[in-house]
């Protein structure tokens, strides 16, 4: 055995009784390795013999137990992770509750949108707003409960009062009379009744005015239409439309403007009269200090005949073309099914299949929502990774 | 739900290890004071990091790792800052002048390990950490390696030449000790071995 040999056994953990034998051969006769067995016994023992201080113990003990004291019970491992698990949840659910109308597809006005299969551009005018007070959630659930006969018993109601209404106007017979209607009718087939309803003003020799529609959800659509029907058409034209959808609110008023009109046509013909004798006396004239005075008049009075003629033939529109207002709401397939009387079985299996439909469509837009943060989670695990990362440098680079 | 015994816990992870944190501590620093405030402010360390802990290591790696930075950490405070690159090259020029070792085999046990703490603590610190993790602890070289975070072949390197340096420092204070103490009967000794 040489000295490296006898030096590795030392250093070794364990020996087996051939290895101590050879060993203690060769450290009779190596005083090297002699010493270094001294040394290594001496530096193993070192400490064997000298006891722990016990306020040593003691003192670690007691710091643990203030550090203990001082903080804060800390949550275990798995119900951080539980924990973290029902945050990300909660904000999955509430930001998808939050942005699922934010993110649903949204038309106003646009024509050229294919799923909704628009009226021809020429049909439409987009300027104005005809957006008016119908909370269509309200309509619904009064609607809703009412069986078929009774929504028919309401429409016919409806068109009592509306030929009525109509009726009043044919025996009064004013010279000016405007005739207003503001109804809302809520469908199945959205696309056909919009299609009807805009055929029948063309037919008649109506227009829009302006025609807006929602759709904040993915299931349910409102057109709000403002039309102008020729007075002496509007009975037909309300016929017309009378057999569309279910109507959910007819109202129909006749303001009589023919006083006003007659004291607009008077004081317009009293301007035109003064503006006749303004120019006379503007032809007679003799010192700028004249002209000025009378061209000033001329102005005001030329202003006055200016506005009276607008209002003149803003009443005359309006008398000659009746403001119809229209919401067309789209019924969605569970609003159907109220309103008839479902039995047990068609309950269940419509709330079941109104179920599964939910799940699917917050899934979907939960999915959306996610989608739509992803870059923004990216962004903040970047930073706070590399934030991490600085802080375990620095931490690692103070304790070295 | 909460962990309200972690105390206990950590109480009995440490037990096994309490005195070799404390000792290496003091045969590193040298005094009993130094040493206990050293020992105490590693354990506390490991029990505020003891949940991260995920058995990736060997616990006594872990903790003779934290005991390391820790007298690191007390010397740099209260020694003021030493460089320890610096104190290599204080060894490096070092020789074994020389061979002769019989005069300390020649000392009764216990003079020898008063001679070695003594030695021990006229070493420059660089030397002192391979000295006490690798000879008074008995942890093998790759892990004392891990502990001091350098390659193993630089700290067998290191602690060959502590080594060295020790064997000297021994030799020189071994005659001092003779020349105060002559009651020593060399072939006795020498024949107990």
């Amino acid at each position: 055995m040489n000295c490296n040999d006898a030096r590795t056994l030392l250093e070794a953990k364990e020996r087996t009784p051939l290895q101590e034998e050879q060993l203690n051969e060769h450290l009779k006769s190596c005083e090297d390795c002699r010493s270094y067995s001294t040394y290594r016994l001496d530096c193993l023992t070192l400490d064997d013999e000298t006891p722990l201080p016990e306020s040593f113990k003691s003192n670690w003990k007691q710091s643990i137990k203030e550090e203990e004291k001082m903080k804060k019970p800390v949550l275990s491992p798995k119900v951080k992770r539980i924990l973290s698990l029902a945050a990300v949840f909660v904000l999955v659910i509430a930001g998808t509750i939050i942005t699922r109308d934010s993110t649903a597809p949204s038309k106003t006005d646009d024509y050229n949108y294919n799923d909704y299969a628009m009226p021809p551009t020429g049909l439409v005018s987009g300027y104005g707003n005809a957006d008016y007070a119908l909370d269509e959630y309200a309509l619904y659930e009064e609607a809703a409960p009412q069986s078929a006969e009774k929504s028919a018993s309401m429409d016919a109601t409806m068109r009592s009062a509306r030929d009525l209404a109509g009726g009043q106007a044919e025996v009064k017979s004013p010279a000016k009379l405007i005739r207003t209607v503001d109804m809302s009718i809520s469908t199945r087939e959205f696309d056909e009744d919009y299609q009807k309803i805009i055929a029948s003003l063309k037919k008649l020799g109506g227009y829009v005015e302006s025609s807006t529609i929602n759709s904040k959800t993915s299931y349910r659509r409102q057109a709000d239409l403002y039309l102008r029907v020729p007075q002496e058409k509007l009975d037909k034209f309300l016929e017309d439309i009378g057999g569309l959808g279910r109507q959910l609110s007819f109202s129909e008023s006749a303001e009589d403007v023919s006083e006003k009109y007659a004291d607009t046509e008077t004081r317009l013909e009293t301007q035109q009269e003064k503006m006749k004798r303004l120019q006379q006396m503007l032809s007679k004239a003799t010192s700028i200090e004249e002209l000025i005075i009378i061209e000033t008049s001329i102005a005001d009075t030329q202003y006055q005949i200016d506005s009276l003629t607008g209002s003149l033939k803003g009443m005359d529109s309006r008398v000659n073309y009746s403001p119809v207002y229209i919401s067309l709401i789209e019924e969605r397939p569970a609003d159907i099914e109220q309103v008839k009387e479902a039995s047990l079985g068609e309950r269940i299996t419509s709330a079941f299949l109104n179920s599964i439909k939910s799940i699917k469509d917050f899934l979907s837009d939960s999915l959306v929502f996610v989608v739509s943060i992803a870059p923004i989670i990216i962004a903040l695990l970047v930073v706070i990774i590399i934030i991490h990362r600085a802080i375990k440098k620095r931490r690692n680079k103070n304790e070295k | 739900m909460f962990r309200k015994s972690k105390a206990d816990e950590f109480e009995s992870f440490i037990a096994p290890y309490e005195r070799g944190i404390y000792f290496t501590c003091l045969r590193v620093l040298g005094h009993v004071q130094d040493a206990e405030d050293c020992a105490q402010d590693c354990i506390l360390k490991a029990y505020r990091s003891f949940d991260s802990f995920r058995g990736d290591s060997e616990p006594s790696t872990w903790l003779y790792r934290i005991a390391y930075n820790c007298c690191v950490d007390y010397i740099k405070k209260h020694r003021g800052v030493i460089s320890l690159d610096a104190l290599m090259d204080e060894g490096a020029d070092f020789e074994d002048e020389s061979d002769d070792i019989s005069p300390y085999l020649s000392l009764e046990e216990s003079e020898r390990k008063r001679l070695l703490v003594e030695a021990l603590s006229e070493l420059p610190y660089i030397f002192r950490f391979p000295i006490v993790l690798c000879d008074l602890r008995g942890i093998d070289y790759d892990k004392a390696a891990q502990i001091m975070d350098i390659p193993i072949g630089t700290l067998k390197s290191r602690l060959n030449r502590a080594r060295k340096k020790l064997k000297k420092i021994l030799l020189k204070n071994r005659e001092l000790f003779l020349s105060d103490d002559s009651l020593i009967d060399e072939g006795r000794e020498i024949n107990e071995l």
